[in-house]
């Protein structure tokens, strides 16, 4: 009779605040291996000729050979392959061929050490499940490829070992597998993981050392807490999709949990990292990780054990909080979280339209402002944009000179010639949501820009921006 | 499902509707029941449904 997996609150805990050691890393790989155990079982069962007689043939095989076959089986991409599956068995759109798990492949390695902690990484660029990860992976590399990412990671880890060994080693223990993908126009890097392969990244090729080695960290967090989520609910189901701080489209509670605990590692990488941009990354990605801990908690929607995990990861980030930094860094990053929401609000949120014209229509009898109800636009799926303003930022803290324009006038911290900027182009276009976020980073109270957005939009060219902005922020 | 359980001076264990199945052979777990594995069973069919997989996009560059 097998018998029941369980945490025991000790390592909840410290699975919660990133601080998870080897003993319960094991037992989630182990209960990794046993899940997609399960999900083969349910493959043959689902298609009792085919499957039945390759799952026959895969036992015979462990009987020759247990750790062959289990070792196998262990693979990231195994778990993948058999959750895509079965899903495709019980929807009728499986593919009629069932691959030989066992088949001798060459794979790359990505191999590094440093003081005694050793990461082994298989580079697979090969293997035909390996588009299952979320993003479409790049075609096989070339040697020059592989060894780009060898003298990558081997920048990297030293990185990792030297300045956050708990963390290096928990990537040695939990990580497994690379699969390259192809970049993302829109984004300077990208990776991705999937909750049924445990240990797997899925990774474009890192910009520097330090993006890999923040890229690692994020993403074994993401493995990390995928491997509990399989084993206990952290979040009750149902439940509204919201703002998430890494992402521009609506999360539901789980994906916003997932983003705190990977921006936990994150937050922890920059923290000790030299000059301001790191000192930014850190400022921004603290506040974030707080901020979207405490929402969890104050929206009801966390299981007991999801409270427990939860607030181990709010202690953790709670001294951060205090940490000094680059007072410019700082600004900017307060900043790029505002920035974030604001744009997040004018993407995603939709003002009611009756409402809309009931407030244009207050506007200009010179009444004060009803409510402005929202409901979030359809979703359009995965959402990561580029922000100008963000981007200034960065070349800024790199230092560059600021962009002409609003957004350089407030990079530079001059705020009467960023409101007036960001004005000018409204005037010129009430359509400009980079502007209206803008003029909110600027404009104390503007914290719903889309009802401002939605006010002029109804009014029509009537409706001067920067006077509805300041109608909408005025004290009742 | 999950639950805590301990001796009331706080949640000592949570407990998993997963069962360990990695002491048993591939053959062993073809033959293991639906009744003994039911509720690993429904939490593998529910994990496979959900529609909110978490995919990560990260921008992992300055």
């Amino acid at each position: 009779m097998p018998s029941p997996l369980a945490l025991s609150d000790a390592e909840l805990v410290a699975l919660g605040a990133g601080r998870a050691g080897r003993a319960t890393v094991d037992r989630l790989r182990r209960a990794e291996l046993g899940r997609t155990m399960l999900l083969l079982r349910e493959i043959a069962r689902a298609a009792p000729r085919t499957g039945a007689r390759w799952y026959a043939e895969l036992a015979d095989a462990e009987r020759r050979a247990p750790g062959r076959v289990r070792a196998a089986l262990a693979y990231p991409l195994t778990g993948a392959w058999a959750a895509h599956h079965l899903a495709a068995l019980r929807t009728g759109d499986a593919a009629a061929e069932l691959p030989d798990l066992l088949a001798d492949r060459p794979v790359r390695r990505l191999t590094a050490a440093r003081d005694g902690l050793t990461l082994d990484l298989a580079l697979d660029d090969a293997a035909p499940a390996r588009g299952l990860l979320g993003l479409p992976p790049a075609g096989p590399l070339g040697d020059g490829d592989a060894e780009r990412w060898q003298k990558l990671l081997a920048e990297a880890w030293p990185l990792l070992v030297d300045g956050h060994r708990p963390w290096a080693r928990l990537v040695a223990d939990v990580l497994v597998c690379v699969v390259p993908v192809r970049p993302d126009a829109g984004a300077r890097g990208i990776s991705a993981t999937s909750a049924h392969a445990f240990g797997g990244v899925a990774l474009s090729e890192p910009a520097d050392a330090a993006a890999f080695a923040a890229g690692l960290l994020h993403e074994t967090q993401h493995s990390v807490l995928n491997a509990v989520l399989h084993l206990i609910d952290l979040v009750e189901p149902g439940g509204e999709r919201g703002y998430s701080p890494w992402r521009d489209d609506p999360r539901p509670a789980t994906g916003v949990l997932h983003g705190a605990y990977a921006y936990l590692a994150v937050t922890d990488f920059w923290r000790a990292g030299p000059g301001p941009a790191a000192a930014f990354e850190f400022a921004r990605r603290r506040s974030a990780v707080a901020a979207a801990a405490a929402g969890l908690r104050a929206d009801g929607r966390l299981t007991a054990a999801g409270e427990r995990f939860t607030a181990a990861l709010a202690a953790r980030v709670a001294p951060w909080l205090d940490v000094p930094v680059d007072p410019v860094a700082g600004r900017l990053a307060a900043g790029a979280n505002a920035d974030h929401r604001a744009c997040w609000r004018l993407r995603n949120l939709a003002v009611d339209p009756a409402a809309a014209r009931a407030l244009a229509a207050a506007f200009a009898a010179g009444d004060p402002p009803g409510p402005a109800p929202v409901a979030l636009r359809p979703a359009s799926g995965r959402a990561l944009e580029r922000n100008p303003r963000l981007d200034a930022a960065h070349a800024y803290l790199a230092g560059g000179p600021p962009p002409p324009g609003p957004d350089g006038a407030w990079l530079r911290g001059d705020v009467a010639a960023a409101r007036a900027g960001y004005v000018a182009r409204l005037r010129a276009d009430p359509g400009d949501d980079h502007a209206w976020a803008g003029l909110s980073l600027v404009t104390p109270g503007l914290d719903r820009p889309e009802a401002a957005a939605a006010v002029c939009r109804a009014a029509g060219p009537d409706a001067d921006p920067p006077a509805v902005a300041a109608w909408l922020t005025a004290p009742a | 499902m999950d639950e805590a359980t301990g001796d009331g001076a706080g949640p000592a264990v949570w407990r998993s509707t997963l069962v360990d199945v990695t002491e048993l052979s591939l053959a062993e777990l073809a033959a293991t029941g639906d009744d003994v594995l039911a509720h690993a069973l429904r939490r593998l069919a529910a994990d496979l449904e959900s529609p909110d997989e978490p995919i990560a996009g990260f921008n992992s560059a300055f």
